[in-house]
């Protein structure tokens, strides 16, 4: 049984817990608030992109570069973007379940799946298991920029171009609001013409050829995707951390309220009993 | 005076420019070219360079990275790596940078390491391009 002093200092150590908990909510949601407007001003890059790729690769033929060239996948790569670090509720644990369905699904279809993983969490969870990590970024995601997204594209790109892999996959969480993530496994290469948002009227003079255009700007829409799914993991990140920790918060005030309430109680008890004592000895006293 | 059309400078920290000007020149692969409105509708390289808009007879300069760039009957959007203004570019730190480069650059094979070779090319490109603007501006 646990006595008034242990009580006393459960009570102080749920305190101190909830005052980091407290803290670490905080500085999510200002971390968001930047990671929000991180993503906020990279949208007009990327959508500009995307209309200009698909307006270019309308009027080539397909299979004319080999980022867009199609074979019967055999082995196929996932770029997996995790946080670096915990505490962010189920933020890295769904993810990647999501993954180990994918890897499943995958082989079931005789498709061999490695990873690279962005964000530590990732790669401590798959480097114990039988998946190969032909390349792993950690501790990036404080720190993210266009550049290291070109360095993940080229690793992923080089490869796919190698014949190495057939297909190319990213997986993330994409930033909703800041309570709601959405997993989102797009498939990164080769690039399809699907998503082609209609045909743009406007004849172009290219300078220098068409081919050569197409070139240089699929291996940076490649970039920006993975960009994006990086700003878009990072902010899910924070927003989930926020909800974490707001919920542990709440969660302490409750502990603390229920100890408080034992804590008093015990604390009666005790003066109960000794006032009898007293009582008790005066009685045995008189008689 | 001409009329006016829209110019855009995009990269993905965000929207660096967006203007109504008269006239943009701009630092493309097969060298430098001029627009003003009622262009052709033109897809293009930009390479590392000395962006420039004319805007109430003034020019105004920026440093642009790689990219490329669509001109349209009414409108420019230059889609671009990296792009500082005039006011974001000390004269000393890029001076630095341009030594500091040029040294890098001395140590890489360009046959062994290619893609550092390029990379680090580039980074002096957008460097020395800073210092011309700079120097442009003060003189």
């Amino acid at each position: 049984m646990a006595s008034l002093r242990d009580i006393r200092k459960r009570i102080a150590s749920v305190k101190n817990t909830q005052k980091i908990t407290n803290a670490m909510k905080m500085v999510a949601a200002a971390k968001l608030r930047r990671a929000e407007e991180a993503i906020k001003a990279g949208r007009p890059f990327a959508d500009k992109m995307r209309d200009v790729l698909m307006s270019l690769a309308s009027r080539t033929n397909p299979g004319a570069h080999p980022l867009m060239e199609v074979r019967p996948p055999k082995k196929a790569l996932l770029i997996l973007v995790t946080a670096d670090r915990g505490l962010c509720g189920a933020f890295n644990s769904s993810l990647v379940r999501r993954a180990e369905a994918f890897i499943k699904e995958m082989s079931a279809k005789n498709i061999q799946v490695d990873l690279v993983t962005v964000g530590r969490k990732g790669n401590d969870y798959f480097r114990r298991r039988q998946v190969g990590i032909p390349k792993a970024f950690s501790n990036v995601m404080n720190n993210i920029t266009y550049e290291l997204a070109g360095e993940i594209a080229d690793a992923a790109t080089g490869k796919f171009v190698e014949a190495e892999y057939e297909e190319v996959y990213v997986l993330y969480n994409s930033f909703r609001t800041a309570v709601t993530q959405v997993q989102i496994l797009k498939k990164l290469l080769p690039i399809s013409r699907e998503e082609e948002t209609g045909p743009r009227q406007t004849e172009y003079l290219y300078e220098p050829s068409e081919e050569e255009l197409l070139e240089g700007i699929l291996p940076r829409y490649v970039q920006v995707q993975v960009f994006t799914a990086m700003l878009d993991s990072v902010a899910s990140e924070h927003g989930a951390r926020m909800t974490a920790m707001e919920a542990a918060t709440s969660n302490a005030e409750e502990m603390i309220y229920k100890l408080t309430l034992k804590a008093n109680r015990m604390r009666q008890e005790t003066i109960t009993t000794e006032l009898m004592e007293i009582v008790g000895g005066a009685e045995a006293l008189k008689g | 005076m001409s009329e006016k059309f829209t110019v855009e400078v995009v990269t993905p920290k965000g929207v660096l420019l967006q203007k109504e000007v008269e006239e943009v020149v701009a630092p493309g692969v097969l060298g430098e070219f001029g627009v003003l409105i009622g262009h052709t509708p033109m897809l293009t390289f930009i390479k590392p360079g000395v962006l420039s808009y004319l805007e109430n007879d003034r020019f105004t300069k920026f440093v642009v990275g790689t990219g490329f760039c669509e001109v349209l009957r009414d409108s420019v959007t230059v889609l671009v790596d990296e792009a500082y203004s005039a006011e974001e570019i000390d004269s000393a730190k890029a001076a630095q940078e341009v030594s500091d480069l040029e040294r890098d650059l001395e140590g890489i094979d360009s046959a062994t390491d290619p893609e550092q070779y390029e990379k680090t090319s580039t980074r002096l490109k957008v460097a020395r391009a800073k210092v011309v603007l700079k120097s442009g501006i003060s003189a």
